[in-house]
């Protein structure tokens, strides 16, 4: 009895330690994000600024114009997400529901793409979306990730736990195929999407190699390219520097205490991501 | 199939070949011809020694002329008229500064309908060849209507595609003044009219299929309209995996063993050159192996949850919580991670070095010593990871079905026992799951080598994408990257089919 708690005691201690590792970072950016700019330049460094300064995040955040940047993030974001829910939703529907010529070999070639490492690729696609004129532009900002293999294959799972029942309900009643799929199998796939719309918007967000090298002018940066130019313009500003990493982290992660449901039945899902 | 089916077939399909060949073949070599008149008018201004300064400044605004200066590279404008010119810049004699631009009209839409013709005939006499003319009779005149239209849309459309590119592809990228000799197009690389062909011969042949599936399907209309349905949902996704998935993979190993400079339009095959380039480069070994002791921190992170996980596997209140602080580095920003451990990591003023002189130890430079910066960033590579790895070993010490642990109590298994004789085994596939993704993972890597240490000091956390990026983005040699792509390509391959074979089946059920 005393052991267990012990053992029990042990844990919270255990849980709390791990909380504190995971959180303290995060703490400590926001910390920093509030200090005066020469109050960091001490040994030891103050571990909270002695009056918070959140102008530091007013001049962080227009030294480079990062409403910009986060314009473009949230364009490639919302197009990613779009993307990927619309092909997902509607290629996993036909894999889960139809039977129709081709489907074993098209779906082993769907199984085959997931195997393909696409960070090998980044040579080839850059030169497809070159020749196709879209370097520098948006349409080649947001192209490479509209379609997410892994997404189709958890949405044909997912159809593929639904009954059929209230589908061929639908099409007793006259409904179309189409109608079918918008009206009576989306809404009830919406858990799964949400799932593929979470992972989408967070990769999108988080998306640094790709935008980089596509984005010839900056005035088509994403916020991670901004903050990372910011890191190397004002490399003594650590304040600063904070801020501009804590903007760029809100998004993200509001989009994930709000949807955290969606992304852990995503890692339940299994380890594309 | 009856043994005369296929003998029509095989005869269709050399038949499509050859008149594929033929259109191609005619296609590329008309762009040859383009706009003779304009190249004209640069040779007599050459000749009275005249610098043929911009060629259309009236046709380009202000943006694009900018754009042009800047670039480099060819731009699509229109002229007044609306027709398409491709422009690319002129540079001085010292291929120096850019002084101008040259434009060709491209006039690819005239000339795409008709080569697109002959290509429909060569279908239609494949199809008949290849079904026999009663099966296409049978199939209905409408079908057949509908067959044929598609088909020529088809051919009208790659063949139109085609000229696009080969119109962008084959303008003239460097062409110096004081020998206007360049400003006549290169021939037609054969490599990209292959490449053309080829698309168009697997076009033609699904195309083939389709009808002869459908004419066999006579009398099936709803399984006829449920196959037709199905593909159009899947279209949109087939046709960017087609474009920015598969195609890549073919162009990847195809640039490998190819010149490719972007100021050059054609590209000479070199073999394994490139190959045997890299595997002289000491960087790209050390890349290599950068990214191996990176890896590490995968084993080592494992090991650290695994312990996490066994500690806090019991029912404690607020699990959840946790569940999601530990989430907190793996989905945020990873530039803002990159940032505040860089300033952890500060060597004058980081935390990391206020706590080791409180303690009376020497302070490092993390990231400005070789011998510690790639370390530094496997630990925040593994604080990245840590939280995921827990929670996903706390399911699997969940799923241990407790009478299996109770019976291991009774037999007089001790703690110790019970963990190495029990959990483990029953871990393993957790495990190696675990193991396997986060090496693969770990060679995606790229940003905390960017922000933080851009792969120094003296190639310290040089990993092989860095690299990568740097020898295109930055050197400019798209081949050599390319040929170091298809080295992490195979590697991750290598990687990913030893998962998928401990998964087993179908990685979605994982």
């Amino acid at each position: 009895m005393r052991d267990a708690r012990a053992r029990r005691t042990i844990g919270y201690a255990a849980a709390v330690a791990l909380a504190l590792l995971m959180v303290a970072p995060f703490l400590w950016m926001l910390s920093t994000a509030l200090m005066d700019e020469f109050e960091v330049y001490q040994a030891p460094p103050p571990l909270f600024p002695s009056a918070p300064r959140f102008a530091n995040f007013t001049e962080a955040l227009t030294a480079l114009p990062f409403a910009l940047y986060f314009r473009n993030s949230l364009i490639l974001a919302a197009a990613t997400v779009a993307g990927q829910v619309i092909t997902a939703a509607m290629a996993g529907y036909a894999f889960a529901r139809h039977r129709f010529a081709g489907r074993t070999p098209l779906f082993a070639v769907y199984l085959g793409t997931l195997m393909i490492p696409g960070i090998a690729l980044l040579v080839p696609r850059f030169l497809i979306v070159d020749a196709m004129g879209l370097v520098d532009t948006v349409a080649g900002l947001v192209s490479v990730e509209l379609v997410a293999a892994w997404g189709i294959f958890l949405m044909r799972q997912y159809f593929l736990s639904l009954p059929r029942d209230m589908e061929d309900a639908a099409r007793l009643d006259g409904a179309s195929e189409w109608q079918v799929f918008t009206r009576v199998a989306l809404p009830l796939a919406r858990p799964a999407i949400a799932t593929v719309a979470l992972f989408a918007f967070i990769d999108a967000w988080k998306a640094l190699l790709w935008p980089l090298i596509i984005a010839r002018s900056p005035n088509l940066r994403v916020v991670e390219a901004g903050v990372a130019s910011f890191h190397g313009m004002y490399y003594a500003n650590w304040p600063w520097q904070m801020a501009a990493a804590v903007a760029a982290l809100v998004p993200v992660l509001v989009v994930f205490l709000v949807a955290q449901k969606a992304f852990l039945r995503g890692l339940a899902f299994g380890g594309f991501k | 199939m009856t043994r005369a089916e296929i003998r029509a077939a095989v005869l269709a399909m050399l038949l499509w070949a050859v008149a594929t060949v033929g259109v191609g073949w005619r296609t590329l070599h008309s762009i040859d011809h383009a706009d003779r008149s304009r190249e004209a008018l640069f040779r007599a201004h050459a000749s009275q020694g005249r610098v043929p300064s911009p060629a259309f400044p009236e046709n380009l605004d202000a943006r694009e002329h900018a754009a042009l200066r800047q670039e480099e590279r060819p731009l699509v404008v229109h002229d007044p008229h609306g027709v398409e010119i491709i422009t690319a810049p002129v540079k001085d004699t010292e291929d120096w500064e850019i002084i101008g631009a040259v434009g060709l009209y491209s006039r690819w839409r005239e000339r795409a309908a008709p080569v697109a013709a002959p290509a429909m005939v060569a279908l239609l006499a494949a199809l008949v060849l290849l079904l026999g003319a009663r099966s296409v009779a049978s199939a209905g005149p409408r079908a057949a209507g509908v067959g044929a239209l598609a088909l020529f849309g088809a051919a009208a459309a790659v063949t139109a595609l085609q000229l696009r590119f080969a119109a962008v592809s084959l303008a003239p990228r460097e062409a110096a003044p004081a020998s206007l000799e360049r400003l006549a197009l290169p021939p037609p690389s054969l490599a990209f009219a292959a490449l053309v062909l080829a698309l168009l011969a697997v076009a033609g042949a699904l195309a083939v299929a389709a009808v002869h599936w459908h004419a066999r399907q006579a009398g099936r209309r709803a399984r006829v309209r449920e196959t037709i349905g199905a593909w159009l949902f899947i279209a949109p996704s087939l046709g960017h995996l087609l474009l920015f998935t598969i195609a890549p993979v073919a162009f990847l190993f195809w640039i490998s063993v190819h010149n490719w400079d972007l100021l050059a339009s054609d590209h000479p095959f070199v073999g394994l050159a490139h190959f045997r380039e890299i595997a002289a480069d000491p960087l790209f070994w050390r890349a290599l192996r950068n990214g191996l002791v990176y890896a590490l921190y995968v084993p080592v992170t494992m090991v650290a949850a695994l312990a996490a996980a066994l500690v806090l596997d019991q029912p404690l209140r607020g699990i959840k919580v946790l569940r999601v602080v530990v989430f907190l580095p793996y989905v945020a920003s990873t530039v803002a991670i990159a940032l505040v451990w860089q300033w952890l990591l500060h060597r004058d003023f980081g935390l990391l070095n206020a706590a080791l002189t409180a303690l009376h130890l020497p302070r490092v430079d993390w990231l400005g010593n070789p011998a510690t910066a790639l370390p530094a960033l496997m630990l925040v590579s593994a604080w990245g990871q840590l939280g995921y790895m827990m929670v996903v070993y706390l399911a699997g010490l969940q799923a241990i079905p407790a009478a299996l642990l109770e019976a291991a109590r009774l037999d007089g298994a001790d703690a110790w026992q019970r963990f190495r004789l029990v959990v483990w085994p029953m871990l393993r596939p957790v495990s190696t799951y675990l193991l396997l993704t986060g090496i693969i993972w770990s060679f995606h890597g790229f940003t905390l080598v960017y922000v933080m240490t851009e792969g120094g000091p003296s190639h310290a956390t040089d990993v092989l994408v860095y690299r990568i990026y740097q020898t295109a983005w930055e050197f400019r040699r798209f081949d050599v990257a390319a040929a170091m792509s298809v080295v992490l390509c195979l590697l991750l391959l290598v990687l990913t089919a030893l998962q998928w074979r401990t998964v087993k089946g179908e990685p979605a059920d994982a």
